[in-house]
């Protein structure tokens, strides 16, 4: 097993775990949501092939879960600080992480909606991950696109026209061509794989 | 064994550069190629290591470069204890740097935490087991368990059995309740 399927499976305890914690303590007649991003989202995502480090984040819980969580650590909630970077719909494209739960829903922006979220920050590591090979091959940069520029979504969640704009710049001269090429590469090594 | 910072760090350094090694000057090239996300597990095992000075010599990129360079000021006075460093300066340091003591830190707290959940656990099955009139001894029979230590577990012992079993006695049971 290599060294991130080994993390996908400690994330994925971390979860199961927070999952029998809640339906032990709180119970099981209410289904709660937990919005897992970041790092951990993209891992379970499957579009990244590089070790994660070993927080995780999650949008703001239910108050219910407060003491659940606080017993873990590792995982955050402080990432709810960064909504204004995520698209203003990317909760009706929601995907659901898949575990079998009592409790609580596991739940991941799509991949789309965490690339608009790394546009923003483009660290270097934002960078590697945006432009790495398992991103390219499940990403709709289509989507992306239209994410960015769509009035009611990157735009209309943004607190700030200066972060913004800044995001777009990043993305038209940064990422764009240089994203829309490499997947082209990627795909065409991937067909001429299967012929 | 006991664990120690020291020995954890170093071993979560690898874990997210890729490397099997303990020189500094592997850590930091791969951190400016290709792992910039270990760049504060990093600087912290330079720190433990007393070597943060050669660190952000090391470091190639002027981000990078500068990143640590805020860091080293933060952490004057601390070189070889990476550990007291994030501990005393928890809330002034950055949301990366304290995930790497909170990593740490949940190592104890999740064992700490399954002692409590597996007691939670206990419980739940033993009005799980009662309400199905399902035995303790059909139950380790059934999964193929230790009589002993299942029997110890349910009177209230966590330490007998492992989380991952409490689960599948958990589970076990609700499924005898249909």
């Amino acid at each position: 097993m290599s060294q991130v399927q080994l993390q996908e499976q400690a994330l994925l305890e971390t979860l199961r775990e927070i999952d029998e914690e809640v339906a032990l303590e709180v119970g099981v007649k209410k289904r709660f949501k937990v919005i897992v991003v970041g790092g951990s989202a993209l891992l379970l995502a499957h579009a990244t092939s590089r070790p994660a480090t070993h927080d995780m984040d999650i949008l703001k819980a239910d108050e219910a879960l407060s003491a659940v969580l606080a017993r873990h650590p590792e995982v955050s909630d402080q990432a709810e600080v960064y909504t204004d970077r995520l698209p203003a719909g990317f909760r009706k494209r929601l995907v659901p992480i898949s575990l079998s739960t009592r409790a609580v829903d596991f739940l991941r922006p799509c991949l789309e909606d965490l690339a608009v979220m790394k546009l923003y920050s483009w660290r270097k590591q934002d960078q590697t991950d945006l432009l790495s090979k398992d991103m390219l091959l499940e990403i709709d940069l289509n989507l992306l696109e239209s994410l960015i520029y769509d009035p009611s979504e990157a735009r209309k969640s943004s607190n700030t026209h200066l972060l913004y704009d800044r995001m777009v710049e990043t993305y038209e001269k940064q990422y764009k061509r240089k994203a829309t090429a490499k997947k082209e590469r990627l795909i065409a090594a991937q067909n001429r794989k299967n012929r | 064994m006991r664990r120690t910072f020291e020995g954890w760090l170093h071993r979560y350094c690898c874990e997210l550069t890729g490397l099997q090694t303990t020189s500094l000057k592997k850590l930091c090239r791969a951190v400016a190629s290709k792992t910039p996300h270990a760049a504060e597990v990093v600087f912290l095992y330079a720190l433990d290591k007393g070597k943060v000075s050669d660190a952000v010599r090391l470091a190639s990129e002027d981000d990078l470069q500068h990143t640590w360079s805020v860091l080293e000021s933060a952490s004057a006075g601390y070189e070889g204890r990476a550990e007291a460093f994030l501990r005393d300066n928890y809330e002034k340091l950055g949301k990366r740097v304290q995930g790497v003591l909170d990593a740490y830190d949940s190592i104890d707290a999740r064992a700490a935490n399954s002692l409590v959940v597996k007691q939670q656990m206990s419980i739940a099955v033993v009005q799980l087991l009662d309400s199905a009139g399902v035995t303790r001894y059909r139950l380790c029979k059934d999964l193929g368990l230790n009589e002993g230590n299942v029997y110890a577990w349910l009177a209230g012992d966590p330490t007998k059995v492992s989380r991952a079993t409490a689960r599948k006695i958990w589970e076990y049971a609700e499924a005898c309740n249909g």
